[in-house]
Order: C-alpha cells, then structure tokens, then sequence
C-alpha cells in the first residue's frame, strides 16, 4: 500500500508540511482544502480496535480487477464502435445515427447472443456426453480416465521417491517436505495451482496403517490417500480426520 | 420539491456511506475495486506480455493480406450488383467501408470477449469456496494462535519430535472449523532422532498475500515471522531446501 510522504499537523490554523512549507489552511480555496483532505483519507493507517475488519482476499480482488478491466474494454469497444458507425453513416444518409448508450446496448446484445450459443454449446455437451465430467470443489473437470490416471499417477510419483528416500534411510520418511533429495515438483498435487500434498513427515516404513500423505482439501470431499505401508486408497475427509486420530470437540 | 428530494437522498446516500465506514469499511473496497481495479489488471498485463517481434510481423501480414483481400472482392462484387450510376453513390468500393467494417467486427468481438470473460468471472466468484471477504489480521492471528499452541505443546514435551508431531496432528477442529494441519503446512527441523529444533508454519492456502506470514518456532526463543516469499531464505537458514526447483516457492494465488 502506497502512503503519502507528506506528514500533516494542522496547528493555529496553519498547514505545515514536514519538509518546513507552511500553507494557510483559511487560505487555500475549497478545490485544495479537498484535495487535501483527499490525501489525508487516501494516505490514512487502518487502525486496529477490536472489531473485525473485512478485506477482498487476493483472489477476489483480482477476480474484480479483472471484471473491472473487462467493463472498461467494453466501454471502449462500445465508444469505438459509436464512432465508426457515425463515420460510416456519413455515406449513408438514411442510416441512423448512434447514440453511445445505443452503442453499449448493440455491444451488450453482441455479447449476451455469444453467451446464449457458449451456453447451448455446453447444454449440448452435457447432454451427449452424460458423466463426462465429475465436481472436484468448486470446479467441473473431465470425468475421463486420464484425468483420474493423473491423480493417481501423481501420487504414485510422491509414493516411489518417498519410498526410494526410505530405502536409502533405513526405512525413515523425509522428516519435512522440503528435503533436498526429492524434487519440488513431486510434492505438489495436480491442481491447478498445484498445491502441496499434506505430509506426516517422520514415520517410517514399520507404521503400516499409519497415513503418510494425501491430496489437500481443495481436492473435495474424496481424496486420495497414501499409507507407509505404500497403500493408496481414496477416503472421505472425516475417515481421513479419524485415521490421523484427530480429536474433536477440542 | 426535486431538489428537496435530491437532498434527502443525499442525506440517506451519506449515513449509508458512514455506516459502512464505521462499521466495515473494507466493504467499499469492492465498488472502489470494480471501479479503478481496471489500472492494476491493465499493468498486470502489460507485465505478463511478452512481444514476439516474428508473431507480430506474421499477424500484420495476415491483417493486411486479409484487408486488401477483402477490398479487392468487395470492389468486384460492388461493381457486379451496381446495375445503374447513382448520384450518391461512390463509382466503386471504397477503402473507408472495408476498414470501417472490420474495425466494428474488431469492437464487436472485443466487446463479445469481454461479456462472455466478465460472466466466467462472476461465476468463478459465486463458485469459489473461498470466501469474498475475510479479514486480514484473523488470518495473521490464525497462525499465531496455531504457532503459540504448537510451542507450549513442543515445550511441554520437552521438543520431543514423535510427541510433539502427534500433538499437531492429533489437534481437533479448530475455530476455522476444520484441524488446523489442513489450513496449515508444518515443516518439522530436527536436532537429532528424538529431539526438534524448529518448527515452520506456512499457510497452505494463503488469502492476503501481502500480509500473511509464516512463523518460526524455536525453543525457548519467540515466535518469529516472516514474509511468504522469505521462504527460501528461512528454509535455507536450517540448512534445508537449497535445491533450485520449485519446491521453496511460496504458495500459488491463483488458478
């Protein structure tokens, strides 16, 4: 977060800004007065009294930056598409002149008909390809084998390093997942933002019903699960908790 | 009497606003975000361009090869339908049509991608299980809370590794609703076999970048924060993580 550099002290009437200038505040016009107290709102620390205070995440802030972007582009595609109709017309007596909210609502429409054929598009493939594709959180991903395979394939991967780092351990796990002997890539989950798997660091290859690792929350309910023992078996988050011998009601 | 009324939504409008200011001011963030949020995208993705100067040279070629292609078929078949001379009408086809035209099919598609893309949007927020709004410093606290326990468990059993590990694992739901270890991703340092050394928490799935910290447990020593991206740095410190793969990176924001 920007703030500004200046520090204001309003004394006597007097405006005094830190490097020494000093400014009369009765004096200044009411366009500086608000400038100024412009500055003094934008620049202001939030200040921490016991209540709650809210925030956009990251995500959703960038979510509607985003969004933000795409209405700005929009109106600029509209003001684009005002004037060069105009300019055309200029060749067409009879043709209408467009007004810049008749542009927005020709651009709108544009854009809602694009989005009825993409919605019909995906009607359609949900009705011809029915269970093609599987709820993982709060996305939609194709049901396909391969897709399954990849879940499987990449835990399969994080089973055979832990396994090898055993092995060349007298049969200890990593104590943490940032040890230098396993790459950085076979931790991460095949999400898309390829978070990291969860991992009880430290067991060893004798605590066979105990789970060394599984997929993380954002995988759903059902995740895949990895035992010492080597075992992968997919659980529900509640038969995972009890497994790991989580207390509730703590 | 429109003026009258003018003032009193005015007056309603400013208690509104004063309201929120008092009592959750970070909500106004949202509108000021849809309003100005459109700067910081746009350096976003000036930042993420990477110019081709042979990707360019080929999409100029194609846009004026597709131009003059279409002037050029234009002309004739103006010149093949144009059955009389008419006054007001040009003798052949004139550039300024076919630019024109494409430049609206341009605005159109633009204006197409943008409706279309603002939808995913808003449907990638309404599905997020993440929530819109969450405070920053309950997050900070989060983790602190968690590293606090963590350290009187560690100092209770004396920074026994097996115990202290069970400790953590085995902690129930906690006031996020669900046991901390998914929420959470510990690093376990160890002194020798028995013993721990240090503990690292780090936020698996971290909402305010800017502001989230993770925490450095120590005997007998405070509990020490640090930026996300000191990760590597920390790791390093304990001796650990010096490989140059990605597994030092902190968290990814977004899909």
């Amino acid at each position: 977060m920007l703030y500004p550099i200046f520090r204001f002290e309003f004394t006597d009437r007097l405006f005094l800004l830190e490097g020494g200038m000093k400014m009369r505040f009765n004096s200044m016009g009411r366009s500086g007065r608000g400038a100024i107290l412009c500055v003094l709102l934008l620049g202001a620390n939030p200040a921490r009294a016991g209540m709650t205070v809210y925030d956009l995440t990251d995500v959703a802030r960038l979510r509607l930056e985003d969004i933000s972007f795409f209405g700005f582009l929009l109106l600029l595609a509209t003001l684009g598409m005002r004037w060069l109709w105009n300019f055309l017309a200029r060749d067409f007596p009879r043709w209408p002149r467009l007004t810049f909210v008749k542009a927005l609502s020709l651009t709108a429409l544009l854009g809602l008909g694009m989005l009825l054929v993409l919605v019909m598009i995906s009607g359609a493939r949900e009705l011809l390809t029915p269970g093609a594709w599987y709820r993982q959180a709060s996305h939609y991903r194709p049901n396909e084998i391969g897709n399954r395979e990849l879940r499987q394939q990449s835990i399969e991967s994080l089973r055979a390093a832990l396994m090898q780092y055993a092995y060349a351990h007298d049969g200890r796990f990593p104590p943490h997942d940032y040890v230098a002997e396993i790459p950085g890539k076979i931790w991460e989950s095949p999400d898309s933002t390829g978070t990291r798997y969860l991992y009880v660091g430290g067991l060893a290859l004798s605590e066979t019903n105990a789970v060394m690792s599984c997929e993380p929350q954002n995988f759903g309910d059902e995740r895949l699960v990895l035992f010492a023992s080597g075992k992968i078996q997919a659980l529900k988050t509640a038969e995972i908790h009890r497994l790991m011998g989580v207390q509730e009601g703590q | 009497m429109k003026r009258s009324s003018l003032r009193v939504a005015a007056i309603i409008l400013a208690v509104v606003l004063f309201f929120f200011l008092m009592v959750a001011p970070g909500l106004l963030v949202a509108p000021i975000t849809l309003f100005f949020g459109w700067w910081a995208s746009l350096g976003r993705l000036w930042k993420a361009w990477h110019s081709n100067s042979n990707a360019v040279w080929l999409f100029l070629s194609a846009l004026v090869v597709l131009l003059a292609g279409s002037q050029f078929f234009l002309r004739w078949l103006y010149a093949g339908l144009k059955s009389k001379p008419e006054n007001n009408w040009p003798s052949q086809w004139p550039w300024k049509w076919t630019l024109c035209s494409f430049a609206m099919l341009i605005c159109a598609l633009l204006a197409v991608c943008c409706v279309v893309l603002t939808t995913h949007q808003m449907y990638w927020i309404s599905k997020s299980p993440d929530p819109l709004f969450a405070d920053p410093f309950r997050e900070k606290w989060s983790i602190l809370y968690a590293a606090k326990t963590l350290q009187n468990d560690a100092e209770e059993r004396h920074w026994d590794s097996a115990k202290t590990r069970a400790s953590f694992w085995q902690a129930g739901s906690t006031r996020i609703g669900r046991p901390v270890w998914e929420a959470i991703q510990p690093v376990w340092i160890e002194k020798d076999d028995h013993t721990l050394r240090a503990i690292i928490l780090i936020p698996r799935r971290p909402m305010f970048h800017p502001t989230t910290r993770l925490v450095v447990i120590q005997p007998g020593a405070d509990l020490a924060t640090h930026n996300l991206n000191e990760l590597p740095q920390v790791l390093a410190s304990f001796g650990i993580g010096n490989r140059t793969d990605s597994s030092n990176r902190p968290p990814a924001l977004l899909p």
